[in-house]
């Protein structure tokens, strides 16, 4: 080898060396495009996202958003349709620990915690920010997490108490607390939110929680703990604060438009928007209640028990309750009558296309009609911009009329409940008692998933017989096709066991069994 | 030794927590590489030294060995008797030998061919190429085997590595090489999870050796690539398979499961340019159907189930409409689809230079309609000696695919899922050109029509990739080479798809709407190494390497998605027609790789065998001061039969005979970007709407949790091998025994829910990332048997190969938060079917035991399983009776226990190919055996609270003492959970499948006139062609089917109706001009 070639060589193993940093340090790579905990929290911008981030999970379908619905099956207004067995279970009274519905609320409701305590703990470490906004934010915060437990207390009664300082020391494997420790929380997070929130937001901020949504909520808490003062109380500071006033139509509570405008009533709904225009979310509980052949899945249909407890002029009536032959606005899936459905008031049309509910649609001849409403472009569309009411001022009278009646007797209450009656087209009544009220609160707040938790916390207080509530069957409608069939037979209520739901096994296996099981599951 | 290792280690780990000691362990490594080349440099100068006047006179020789067919011989020794000098031939065949003037005898000899003696006569002048071609002995096996920055004679290799042929690959009617291999490796199991087109198997090497991604490394010549969709199996020179830590080492940072090395075929030196064409064409149908109830029977059992909960049935089950048989769902959606392939390649080569280039088209269209895989594949290399010792080359790919697959895997969309279940009463089409559909009645459930679905899916997932290396190299001293590669994987990919509006549908959607995206994925990689090549006194050959890799990884996803099209026109399918806001999102992963490794083989008298490997390897996915994992790794070997006493009666039966063992450790961080910090996500997906507009605001979530000490997953094994040939080298074989343990095992957090919503819940968006844990260990070993006889004549030729696997697999700690790694669930349950705990397999079946059903209230009452039990009254004759496990006489979840393993403990293959003058025919069996499978499908399709079509099985449910045994009574309110997780769904997955046959007819060069015909050959085949099973669904391959973010491995097994394998039949011809 020449000594030229030999130069050449060692020139191009210099070279080669000399390129061989072509990747620059390959272990310094940074994420893109995500924050992390350390590099945000640095201005209001970030705390306003950080709670709309809590509000977000009030969509999940299997949460907020439909599945605690399921949970309001097990009482005589609703059967339960579908194909989910699950659902199923927990309409029979068969929960068991091992089901999906069962297992969705745990980490759903400890979601919303969890993105709650994050906002409590670092909201207060923005440096600089308008006070204001920081207050209500961490009001928001303190509210959300507040409704999360309150619901966690109701379905399975005794669950874990995850607050900052577990998140802080990731501490989460720990036993539950009692009951009356669940809602001590629930109670001073919402003393908390009362004190921090405003009375009212301007339009662009609307569908935020207000004071008055959480005083509405501790009036509701205090009824659930018997404490009759707090809860005319905090309820009373809602019915009497002008902002929060009832809506002069029943109906505006369950119609687009009107629930952002007119309606004062809705002190906290889901504030579902609509994917057409938006492309994302949609509102699960809309595709739930809504009949399949016009875009719904139909799972939860009102049973005749229920529709036989309307008086007679009740406007609510017809506002709560869709049945064979009715018709929606806007509604433009238009079904082709067959022979089957012809049986009832089509005879003679088949062939025929109609807008209207036919009896195909039903198992029981009966839908909710509160989430259900039609673009009015007529495209055939759900419109998911309908609002989910979660707590309304009605019910918040109904509160206080039953804080009233239980502390001074029969006729205490007759102020709140003609209040809610006398919107409803109905006569005024005089000296309610209890069995007033119940009535009063079947057919005000149907299918909104109140019912259920109020027999309960009734049957605790002795003041029903749950067994002869579910030991009557569930019917369907007397007219043909369907002639008053039973649809679930008579039920056996076991107490303690069915006051609550079981843990989910999931969550009890995981826990090493520090969680444990709920009694008679 | 091991165990002490590996302590060591993790303590250098916990207390090395500065940056500091890694750079002085890097500058260690520095150190000891520059020792290894400049001890190389010293030796090589002292050799010159010592035999100046030799060299100086010494010219240069050179040559190629062929085979008879003229491809060259790999790894066949190439000897001087007179002046002791001895060299292999490398891939090429090529080999090279100073030698002073004079006259010599070449021998070279090769395994399975005949020696060889050439005279030749060196003189003053260089010589031209020496061509020898070996006739073939009685057996031929390749020689050399590709273990990673080089190649080595089989002979010498002291890890273990299994090979494929090229030749054993060609033509067969799959979309990827990894179908090609099931059945052919020891060691290897293919593990496929979805027979849809396009659909690439998992490899698993020697057991699942983790709980996250346990994929091999796959390296596309030389680039550690992945991707083997991209290769054309007619490409492929050959697949190489490292499977223990010391053959793997040398790509340590992410060979903790093994590698795949992929050869693809390259041109000769001195050989005419050679063009071969090869075509095939072929069906591809459903292999099996599951039967079900027709619409008679499902009406007379519905209304069954409600009578016996003493309800009148829903008045769908009176309507004449529902009894009559319109439609067998499974093969209105499942008909025949097609296979095409074509090839063309044209390979040579001048004295200095080689060329290969091909191109490959494959369309394989599924036999569900809508569902293919395109594939236009580009491939060129060529390799130029510049001077006589530099060596430069490329290698280049390009390749199009486009792969659309519809859902087959979901409990409430899939298509198949959908179609086992849809009512058998509803058409297709209505009469009046309307979809049938299930909205009718809540009783026919939320379920679309599946071909509704199929027709009307218009979607594609079309990938543009490039993957390209070179490569140079300097032969600086003699024996001292100095090489450097750089590669550069680009994917551009590219998805659409957009939903047809189904207001007539269940499910529908409602509204129309397109999802649609891009995405860029780029690699680079630089490597540098150093060989040394030296043999001493023709007693020590040495070999060392020695180098540093740098591989960057980054991606940027963009996509988006708007809905409300108002016209649904196939041109006017596009964004801005979409009368939504646009809803977009982007992601830019990015990961980086650093290495440094040291390689050295040493070979005394060829007899006694040494490797040793040692690297250190840095991933940007740990923090900095966990980034940096060092793993050794060594093993021997003996050439027995080498020795001097190896002589005789047993040198007769045993013609060759070698032992080898090692140990070493490799490293596993195939797990997500970051996890060591903890991330937000921000965006309108995380917001919420306000005010009386529709206006969605941005929100912001954690999305992901942080352990900033994650580090390295380790894998540590141990392996001995005997390998032997045996009569006079017509069988050939060996027996393996090795070892995996799995250490400081990356598993994700398993905290309890009451952290929030961090698994399994699709669709929400509460989903949040949590990060892996170093918490687990895990054991795999085993033995594996490895048998191949060639023998022939001239005109008949056959071999037969053989191979088995015997493997365990265990859990050996878990010392998370949780006792258990949850997997998915199945259906509307919350109980995970398959759960891997300590002390158990992975993915172990988990739920209660059964012993049949209630035959009577008697046996009931009688029951001491649920003598205490306060279910009792509830349960009726019928009823499924579930063993009181822990003896308190309750049915409760403390009876839940292990039913059993879905890894096989006993993978086997075997094939074989003939060939009679121009007649070839080959076939390829593989098995698994010794385990389970959980039927969830089958649960489903009995389950009486179900409202869709039932498996026609129930016919032969429980309705009356004695009529059934297994399959319980009908109810809708299941008081007893019969269709709970138990073994009653649990199933023995045992199977022997003939995956390919081939017969085949070669026409031999003809000259006709002027016109030189091909060689042509035309064959037929069949790929899946039949399978011996008990197993009740479509099929016992189910693979892995964990979703949402339970770990990859975390269930095997389970049957939720997917994508089920096909049969193929092709028809083709090669010609080669």
């Amino acid at each position: 080898m020449t000594t030229t070639r030999y130069k050449t060589l060692i020139i191009a193993v210099l070279s080669i060396v000399l390129i061989e940093s072509c990747i620059k340090k390959p272990l310094e790579q940074k994420p893109t495009g995500s924050y992390t905990t350390a590099t945000f929290w640095r201005n209001q911008n970030d705390v306003i996202a950080n709670v709309l981030g809590i509000y977000n999970i009030l969509y999940v379908e299997d949460w907020v958003g439909h599945a605690l619905y399921t949970y309001d099956d097990q009482s005589d207004d609703i059967y339960v349709a579908g194909d989910h067995p699950d659902f199923k279970a927990v309409g029979n009274l068969n929960a068991d620990a091992s089901l999906q519905v069962i297992y969705y609320t745990w980490p759903f409701a400890y979601e919303q915690i969890a993105r709650a305590n994050n906002a409590i703990i670092y909201i207060p470490k923005v440096p600089v920010m308008d006070n204001a906004i920081r207050n209500r934010s961490l009001g928001e915060a303190y509210f959300l997490r507040a409704h999360a437990y309150f619901i966690l207390s109701q379905i399975y009664g005794e669950v874990p108490l995850i607050l900052e300082d577990n998140v802080l020391k990731s501490n989460y494997n720990v036993p539950k607390s009692t009951v009356e420790q669940v809602r001590g929380q629930v109670e001073s997070d919402l003393l908390k939110a009362v004190s921090m929130l405003p009375e009212t937001y301007d339009a662009a901020d609307k569908g935020r929680v207000s004071k008055g949504t959480a005083e509405g909520m501790l009036s509701k808490l205090y009824l659930f703990e018997d404490n009759f003062d707090k809860a005319i109380q905090y309820g009373t500071a809602v019915t009497t604060d002008a902002n929060y006033a009832l809506a002069p139509n029943f109906t505006d509570n369950f119609t687009p438009g009107a629930q952002q405008t007119t309606s004062s009533e809705l002190l906290f709904a889901v504030w579902n928007q609509n994917s057409e225009i938006s492309g994302s979310l949609q509102s699960p509980i809309s595709i739930y209640f809504s009949p399949r052949p016009w875009q719904g899945w139909g799972f939860h249909h009102p049973t005749q028990n229920f529709v036989d407890e309307f008086e007679a002029g009740d406007k609510r009536k017809q506002a709560t309750v869709l049945a064979v032959g009715d018709s929606i606005p806007y509604q433009t899936n238009l079904v082709t009558i067959a022979g089957t459905d012809a049986v009832q008031m089509f005879a003679g049309k088949e062939g025929q296309q109609t807008g209207r509910m036919l009896p195909s649609m039903s198992t029981t001849g009966y839908y909710i009609r509160k989430y259900t409403a039609f673009m009015p472009s007529g495209d055939g569309n759900l419109n998911f911009d309908l609002k989910q009411p979660l707590l309304r001022t009605a019910e918040i009278y109904l509160i206080v009329a039953e804080a009233k009646i239980r502390k001074n007797g029969p006729g205490a209450g007759d102020a709140e409940i003609n209040a809610v009656r006398v919107r409803a087209g109905l006569a005024p009544v005089v000296a309610a008692g209890m069995p007033q009220l119940i009535h009063e609160k079947r057919v005000e707040l149907g299918g909104e998933n109140v019912r259920w938790q109020d027999l309960l916390r009734w049957d605790k207080d002795k003041i029903i017989n749950l067994d002869t509530i579910v030991g009557k069957p569930k019917k369907a409608s007397p007219l043909a096709p369907y002639n008053g069939a039973v649809i679930i037979p008579a039920r056996t209520f076991q107490r303690p066991k069915n006051y609550y739901m079981p843990i989910p096994q999931q969550v009890i296996d995981e826990s090493k069994g520090v969680i444990t099981q709920n009694p008679n599951y | 030794m091991a165990q002490t290792l590996q302590e060591r280690s993790l303590i250098e780990r916990k207390t090395h927590r500065r940056p500091v000691p890694r750079s002085m362990v890097m500058t260690l490594f520095l150190v000891l590489l520059l020792f290894s080349g400049g001890s190389a440099v010293a030796s090589t100068l002292h050799g010159e030294a010592g035999t100046v006047h030799l060299k100086a006179a010494a010219t240069l020789i050179k040559g190629v060995v062929l085979d008879e067919s003229k491809q060259p011989i790999p790894g066949a020794t190439v000897a001087i008797k007179k002046i002791n000098a001895i060299t292999t031939t490398d891939v090429q065949g090529r080999f090279q030998l100073n030698v002073p003037p004079g006259e010599y005898d070449i021998d070279v000899t090769f395994v399975g061919m005949k020696p060889v003696r050439r005279h030749i006569v060196v003189g003053d002048t260089t010589p031209e190429d020496i061509v020898i071609v070996m006739p073939a002995s009685a057996s031929a096996l390749s020689e050399v085997v590709v273990v990673g920055y080089g190649s080595q004679s089989k002979r010498n290799v002291t890890g273990s590595v299994v090979s494929v042929k090229g030749a054993d690959l060609q033509n067969l009617p799959v979309s990827n090489p990894a179908d090609a291999i099931q059945g052919r490796a020891a060691g290897v199991d293919i593990v496929r999870s979805d027979g849809s087109p396009g659909s690439v198997p998992s490899i698993r090497i020697r057991g699942t050796g983790t709980i996250n991604n346990a994929d091999p490394l796959i390296v596309i010549d030389g680039v550690p690539a992945g991707g083997l969709n991209d290769v054309d199996a007619n490409d492929i020179a050959s697949i190489d398979i490292l499977k223990d830590a010391s053959a793997s080492a040398i790509y340590g940072s992410r060979a903790a499961n093994g590698v795949v090395i992929i050869t693809t075929k390259k041109g000769n030196n001195n050989e005419k340019a050679k063009t071969s064409v090869s075509l095939y064409a072929g069906s591809n149908t459903p292999v099996k159907f599951i039967k079900m109830l027709t619409a008679p029977e499902l009406d007379q059992l519905k209304i069954e189930s409600y009578t016996n909960d003493g309800l009148a049935a829903p008045t769908i089950w009176s309507n004449p409409y529902y009894s009559v048989q319109r439609t067998d769902w499974q093969r209105a959606l499942m008909g025949t689809g097609h296979t095409q392939n074509a090839d063309l390649s044209v390979r040579g080569g001048s004295a200095a230079s080689t060329y290969s280039f091909s191109g490959n088209y494959y369309n394989e269209s599924g036999f569900i309609p809508n569902s293919l895989f395109t594939r236009y594949s580009f491939r060129a290399n060529s390799e130029h000696k510049v001077t006589s010792r530099i060596k430069i080359g490329e290698n280049i790919l390009y390749s199009y695919t486009n792969n659309t697959a519809p859902d087959t895997r979901s409990t409430q969309a899939g298509l198949v899922w959908s179609a086992i279940r849809f009512n058998p009463a509803i058409p297709v089409i209505n009469p009046d050109g309307s979809w049938g559909s299930s909205q009718a009645d809540n009783q026919l459930g939320d379920i679309n029509n599946p071909v509704a679905t199929a027709r009307l899916m218009d979607a594609y997932n079309k990938t543009n990739r490039l993957l390209a290396n070179g490569y140079g190299e300097i032969e600086i001293l003699e024996g001292l080479k100095v090489k450097a590669n750089y590669a550069y994987d680009n994917s551009y990919s590219d998805y659409y798809n957009f939903q047809v509006p189904m207001p007539d549908q269940t499910r529908g959607p409602s509204i129309a709407s397109l999802n649609q995206g891009y995405g860029k994925s780029t690699s680079l990689l630089e490597e540098y190494y150093l060989t040394y090549n030296k043999t001493i006194n023709n007693l020590h050959d040495i070999t060392l390497t020695g180098g540093y890799s740098a591989q960057l990884i980054k991606g940027n996803y963009v996509n988006a998605s708007r809905s409300g099209f108002a016209d649904i026109d196939p041109n006017q399918r596009v964004l801005n027609l979409g009368s939504s806001a646009n809803n977009s999102g982007n992601n830019y992963p990015t990961q980086g790789l650093q290495s440094y490794f040291v390689r050295g083989n040493y070979a005394y008298d060829n007899k006694y065998l040494l490797t040793v490997t040692m690297r250190a390897d840095g991933s940007s996915k740990f923090a900095p001061g966990k980034q940096w994992g060092y793993f050794p790794a060594f093993s021997a070997g003996w050439r027995i039969s080498d020795e001097s006493f190896y002589d005789g009666g047993i040198k007769k039966i045993f013609s060759t005979l070698k032992l080898t063992g090692g140990w070493g450790q490799l490293g596993n961080q195939n797990i997500g970007d970051f996890q060591y910090l903890s991330t937000l996500g921000y965006g309108t997906g995380y917001g919420y709407a306000l005010g009386t507009t529709t206006v969605l605001q941005n929100g912001a979530v954690i999305t992901g949790l942080s352990n900033p000490n994650i580090t390295w997953e380790r894998a540590s094994m141990t392996n001995i091998a005997l390998e032997f040939g045996a009569l006079e080298n017509h069988l050939t074989g060996s027996v393996t025994y090795f070892d995996k343990k799995t250490t400081d095992m990356l598993i994700p957090f398993q905290l309890v829910e009451t952290f929030g919503a961090q698994t399994n819940l699709p669709d929400d968006p509460g989903n949040i990332v949590l990060p892996n844990q170093n918490i687990g260990a895990m054991n795999n070993h085993g033995v594996e048997i490895e048998l191949n006889y060639q023998n022939g004549t001239p005109d008949i030729k056959y071999s037969f190969g053989a191979n088995a696997s015997f493997l365990s697999n265990k859990v050996t700690a878990l010392y998370g938060q949780s006792a258990y790694i949850a997997s998915t669930p199945y259906g509307r349950e919350n109980v995970d079917i398959s759960r891997t705990y300590q002390g158990q397999p992975i993915a172990s079946f988990y739920g209660f035991k059964t012993n049949g059903l209630y035959q009577s209230q008697a046996e009931i009452d009688a029951d001491p399983n649920i003598k205490n039990d306060p279910n009792k009254a509830n349960i009726k004759p019928g009823d499924v009776r579930f063993v009181d496990v822990n003896g308190d006489g309750v049915i409760d979840d403390k009876d839940r226990v292990n039913l059993g393993n879905p890894n096989p403990k006993f993978v086997f293959g075997f094939h074989g190919s003939l060939s009679y003058k121009n007649f070839d025919f080959s076939f390829n069996f593989s098995g698994e055996a010794g385990f389970k499978l959980y039927n969830a499908d089958r649960l489903a399709g009995l389950d009486g609270t179900q409202v869709f079509n039932w498996y026609a099985e129930e016919m032969g449910r429980w309705h009356g003492p004695g009529t059934s045994n297994t399959i319980p009574r009908l109810t809708n309110t299941n008081l007893n959970n019969n269709y709970r997780s138990s073994d009653l769904w649990v199933e023995n997955g045992t199977y022997l499948s003939l995956k390919s046959v081939s017969l085949g007819y070669t026409f031999t060069k003809k000259k006709i006139g002027d016109v030189l015909l091909p060689d042509l050959r035309v064959y037929v085949s069949s790929y899946n062609v039949f399978m011996i099973t008990g197993y009740k669904g479509y099929t016992p391959e189910l693979g892995y089917t964990s979703s949402g973010n339970t770990p990859a491995n975390s269930q095997k097994g389970v049957d939720v109706a997917q994508y089920p394998s096909a049969r193929n039949i092709t028809f083709g011809l090669t010609a080669n001009f």
